[in-house]
């Protein structure tokens, strides 16, 4: 089983996971999950040296985990390695910085305006590639001020969820945060925003994992009431969600304390599709949908961190209870992305190297927008392809707003921008 | 616990598994149907060949609904089930085989053919002059000569299977210098005969795409783990069944059967956070001998309609079914062709009892 330490023994070599890694479709010298987790891993309990740059270009997508057939939590391996990986100083800093991203929202939100303008000029973008390691190439997401707080949707409801934002739509992506509310108390749930900063997963990512240890260790503190109480934790994000599901234990399961309220935290968040999948099957979602026709083509994108929940693909399935809509399950593979290596210079052409099989299909598709949950594959798509992306709880909003359209009960018909 | 529903719920995604969920999902007409599964099955250990029934006549129906399913999901086999021919091996040997997917099928033995063995530089997982050396030892007919192309290399590395597939899937330029190097080498035979290398995802149109450039069949041959050949017929099997929207639940094994009165409510699946529970109207376990421990009280014994049986004689569920090397143990030789007419028959049973519960 995963996330539990399994021998190295059950390891039978046969390349399952290398044969599902898309960093190895991409680029010839990666040496793949295999080497970098149970193989090096025997080294690394005998303490022999046995660091690698390559630690560095693990995405995590833990695809590897999700093929081999013995259970081996190869990525976890990997990212014990990354935390022990020594780094040169340049991309020690940078990495210091993507670690905390919501450390970098809380300074570009006190004068967003401001900052927005100035990471979107080219001169700037190219100081930052010279001297940070950033893709001059990436646009940086916009930053706003405004935060979601507080208790929404108090008067429809009996049920609560608490929501755990995330980096992303906390600091760039707000308009989402209250399609989120809109979506939930259309079905009778109000909606406590959670005062929970970054889940941590992007300092683990960036083999920061004493960062990452407070991070989870703060929110644990924040969210276990809750969790105590018998309060969903939801979140729309998938990395979150995966994190949340899992790093609590992963960083915090030494101390027995902890570790049981670890437990009960992990235990009660829901990714939002999936809270909302499960409704269905008991026939508690609202389906007062309007026709959503008018949306044209879309093209349906399935994040790493959805199938590893194990969660198949909710909100392909939600969206497709929608009247009118036509949409396509893409199943093209990782986009590359990968939170925030896409952004790092030196990790760029591979980032883009992997969507390749996505690009492709999107262009094969021809849709309109692209409907993913995960913020980072869609900047990434929409960087790679050109096409517009979108979160699905947005297009449900949407069709919940045209079914009052059509009722004459107001609230206009709002096009995904 | 995350919950739920499913008409059927299929645990296990190799080849009786993935019998199961098609057959399902083509005599159901709709049902809701999951395929759940901790990894890959054995796929990487070979090619899919299916070398015989276990005893069932040529003609049954489980062997006509995978072709149809092979086809539509772009792997199509060939052969013929009244009479195995022999494929060549990377050991130099000859496997009786009665059906292959086309790329392996194309090496079968025809008496008088001279075939090429192409090597690839750089790439040691496959040895062309000790291939061709023991074939003609085997004197089956055939002429078999070493060849070998050179193809270009990543950074100056050695090949891998997996690299050589990986760039077939993804580099134009990569299958076009493929072909003109297999074309150079074909001129004088009448079958090239190469590693399993073409690409993890590729379709029998890109597979015919390269034969017309080369100018005759190209086939291949499984390798070491992992076979790229199995690795494309679990891929494209995979991907095509979720096209006809079956919920594929991959990475987290089961770590319970939800059985009472006789009846199997659903099983329990350890994903992370919470486990989640997937309530079924019937259940098909195909995960392998392993998952014996999920059925206490099995005698090993089984009904005529593949469910497990207690020490009794009496079923353990009435709508739970086995498939595949869990419901065969012993089964050592003919495993792909058991587990497609064991997935095969626990879908229709699974189904036919559904059927059973609408007439009452
Ligand atoms: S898939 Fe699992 S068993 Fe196979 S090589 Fe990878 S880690 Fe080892
Ligand atoms: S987590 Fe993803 S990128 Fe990292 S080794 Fe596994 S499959 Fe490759």
């Amino acid at each position: 089983m995963r996330h539990t330490d399994v021998t190295l023994d059950n390891c039978l070599k046969c390349s399952d996971c290398n044969a599902a890694c898309p960093v190895m479709t991409a680029h010839p010298r990666y040496p793949g999950p295999k080497h970098l987790g149970p193989e090096l891993e025997k080294l690394r309990r005998e303490g022999l040296p046995c660091d690698s740059e390559w630690l560095e270009y693990c995405l995590g997508c833990e695809r590897c985990d999700m093929a081999c057939p013995n259970q081996v939590n190869v990525a976890e391996l990997i990212a014990r390695a990354k935390a022990a990986h020594k780094k040169p100083l340049r991309r020690r800093l940078r990495d210091w910085l993507l670690a905390r991203p919501g450390l970098l929202g809380q300074v570009i939100s006190l004068a967003p305006a401001v900052a927005n303008r100035v990471l979107a000029l080219g001169v700037v973008r190219r100081l930052m590639s010279l001297t940070a390691g950033i893709a001059a190439e990436r646009s940086f997401p916009a930053y706003a001020r405004v935060k979601l707080a507080g208790v929404h949707g108090r008067s429809r409801g009996a049920e609560r969820v608490v929501f755990f934002q995330g980096c992303s739509m906390r600091y760039n992506e707000q308009a989402l945060g209250r399609d989120c509310i809109a979506l939930l108390a259309e079905n009778g749930i109000e909606t406590e925003m959670s005062e929970a900063g970054c889940c941590g997963y992007p300092a683990l990512a960036n083999g920061d994992p004493a960062e990452a240890r407070r991070r989870v260790r703060a929110n644990l503190e924040l969210l276990y009431q809750a969790a105590e109480n018998g309060t969903p934790i939801v979140t729309a994000c998938t990395s979150c969600g995966q994190m949340l599901k899992t790093g609590f234990t992963l960083l915090l399961g030494d101390d027995p304390e902890l570790a049981a309220k670890a437990r009960v935290v992990e235990s009660a968040v829901r990714d939002l599709g999936e809270f909302l999948i499960e409704r269905a099957d008991q026939g508690h979602l609202s389906l007062r949908f309007g026709d959503c026709g008018h949306l044209g083509r879309l093209a349906y994108h399935s994040p790493c961190h959805q199938a590893t929940q194990g969660l198949s693909r909710p909100w392909f399935h939600l969206l497709r209870m929608v009247p009118g809509i036509e949409i396509e399950d893409l199943n093209a593979g990782c986009c590359g992305m990968a939170g925030t290596f896409g952004f790092k210079q030196e990790k760029y052409p591979v980032s883009l190297s992997i969507g390749q099989r996505l690009f492709q299909a999107i262009a094969q598709a021809a849709p309109r927008q692209v409907v993913s949950e995960c913020p980072t594959c869609r900047m990434q798509i929409t960087h790679g392809s050109g096409v517009p992306s979108v979160h699905p709880a947005t297009l449900l909003v949407m069709a919940y707003e045209q079914r009052k359209v059509v009722d004459g009960g107001g609230g206009g018909a709002r096009l995904a921008s | 616990m995350g919950r739920q529903t499913f008409d059927l719920v299929v645990v296990g995604a190799g080849l009786a598994g993935l019998a199961a969920t098609a057959t399902a999902v083509a005599a159901s007409g709709g049902a809701r149907v999951a395929l759940v599964h901790a990894g890959l099955g054995t796929f990487v250990y070979g090619a899919g060949g299916v070398a015989d029934l276990g005893g069932v006549a040529a003609d049954h129906p489980a062997v006509r609904d995978f072709r149809a399913l092979v086809d539509a999901a772009g792997v199509p086999y060939d052969g013929d089930l009244g009479q195995s021919q022999l494929l060549p091996t990377i050991l130099g040997t000859l496997l009786p085989v009665n059906l292959a997917p086309r790329s392996l099928w194309n090496g079968r033995v025809r008496s008088g053919t001279r075939a090429a063995v192409v090597g690839i530089a750089g790439l040691s997982a496959f040895d062309a002059d000790f291939v061709a050396e023991r074939l003609n030892r085997l004197a089956c007919g055939c002429c078999y000569q070493a060849r070998r192309i050179e193809l270009p290399r990543q950074d100056g590395l050695p090949h891998s299977v997996l690299e050589l597939a990986n760039r077939f899937d993804r580099d134009p330029a990569f299958r076009q210098t493929l072909a003109e190097q297999l074309r150079r080498v074909a001129a004088d035979y009448d079958v090239v005969l190469i590693p399993a290398i073409l690409g993890q995802w590729s379709d029998a149109g890109q597979m015919a795409e390269l034969e017309t450039a080369v100018g005759c069949p190209v086939a291949e041959m499984a390798t070491l783990p992992p076979s790229v050949a199995g690795l494309r017929l679990s891929n494209r099997l995979l991907a095509h069944l979720r096209g006809q929207g079956v919920d594929i639940f991959g990475g987290y094994p089961v770590t319970a059967l939800e059985v009472e009165n006789a009846r199997c409510r659903g099983v329990h699946v350890a994903t992370p956070g919470h486990a989640r529970h997937f309530a079924a109207s019937a259940v098909i376990l195909a995960s392998g001998p392993h998952s014996a421990n999920l059925l206490p009280g099995w005698s090993g014994d089984q009904d005529s309609r593949r469910r497990p049986l207690d020490h009794q004689g009496r079923f353990l569920a009435d709508n739970l079914y086995l498939a595949g090397a869990l419901a065969d143990p012993e089964a050592r030789h003919g495993g792909n062709g058991r587990a497609i007419v064991g997935g095969h028959g626990a879908a229709l049973a699974a189904f036919e009892r559904e059927d059973d519960h609408a007439t009452h």
